[in-house]
């Protein structure tokens, strides 16, 4: 009863904090990128097997390698969004609120596709959802960012911070 | 001085648990065992148990195994303490430290 008394008043009573890790304070959004890109290299992979004359087992054996690090390489990407969304994003107002929700929102939604499914659109869309969301963080911290197109397969373009 | 503070983070369960309400008191003298809280030049406001004190130096550690290390707290001056907890209000009732 007390607590919930108390809980009224939340608002104007200062936060203790128990930490349960260490907070390094070191975010980069380069590594949301890094995995939409890695997934669609899998997704790429996967679609060129047919071409590469394997045998039967060693097409099995390949598309399950590759479909499982084509889900950890989207899983991760989401992964890596959600801790910048959640830990250090903190827009200034409802505008930048909307992008930034917007822009983590489409990363989530792409790389489940990528997990779902073999479209090499659903991996373009998760590399474009994550350039869009590096912008916005990049703009965030108050750095310029360009468009370079990866100089590895699958060569495409990524939004990286001018330093 | 009473401070009235609110729990964030699980490093000091089972003591005490996120949203627990402290009631912290300023103390005249820190010993091992007692759960403070203290402006940690790193960390921020955190609360935690006093393990050793030394030198006007105090040690401190979290009570839940996932509380950042010791190590990594490193030693506050006994000058950062803000305060002892006397008691945490939690949703079902009163709990003395």
């Amino acid at each position: 009863m007390l607590h919930s008394l108390i809980s009224k008043f939340d608002s104007n009573i200062d936060m203790a904090d128990a930490h349960c890790d260490i907070p390094c304070g070191i975010y980069d959004a380069r590594i949301v990128t890094y995995y939409a890109v890695s997934a669609l290299r899998q997704i790429d992979i996967l679609l060129s097997l047919n071409e590469k004359g394997l045998s039967e087992t060693g097409f099995a054996m390949q598309v399950a390698r590759n479909t499982a690090k084509k889900e950890e390489m989207a899983e991760k990407c989401k992964h890596e969004a959600r801790i910048i969304w959640g830990d250090f994003m903190k827009p200034k107002n409802q505008e930048d609120m909307a992008k930034c929700h917007d822009a983590a929102h489409a990363i989530m939604l792409a790389g489940s596709a990528v997990k779902q499914d073999l479209h090499r659109e659903d991996g373009e869309k998760l590399v474009a959802a994550a350039n869009a969301f590096a912008e916005i963080f990049w703009a965030s911290k108050g750095v310029k960012t360009k468009k370079v197109k990866t100089p590895y397969a699958p060569n495409i373009e990524v939004v990286e911070p001018d330093l | 001085m009473v401070k009235v503070v609110k729990v964030r983070g699980k490093s000091m369960a089972p003591t005490l648990a996120p949203g627990d309400y402290l009631i912290v008191t300023k103390a005249r003298a820190i010993r091992s065992g007692f759960v403070i809280l203290v402006n940690h030049p790193k960390f921020g406001v955190i609360v935690k148990r006093v393990t050793s004190v030394s030198n006007r130096l105090i040690e401190l550690e979290g009570d839940g195994p996932e509380s950042t290390a010791s190590d990594a707290l490193g030693e506050v001056a006994l000058a950062n303490v803000i305060g002892r907890v006397r008691l945490a209000i939690t949703p079902t009732g009163l709990k003395k430290l």
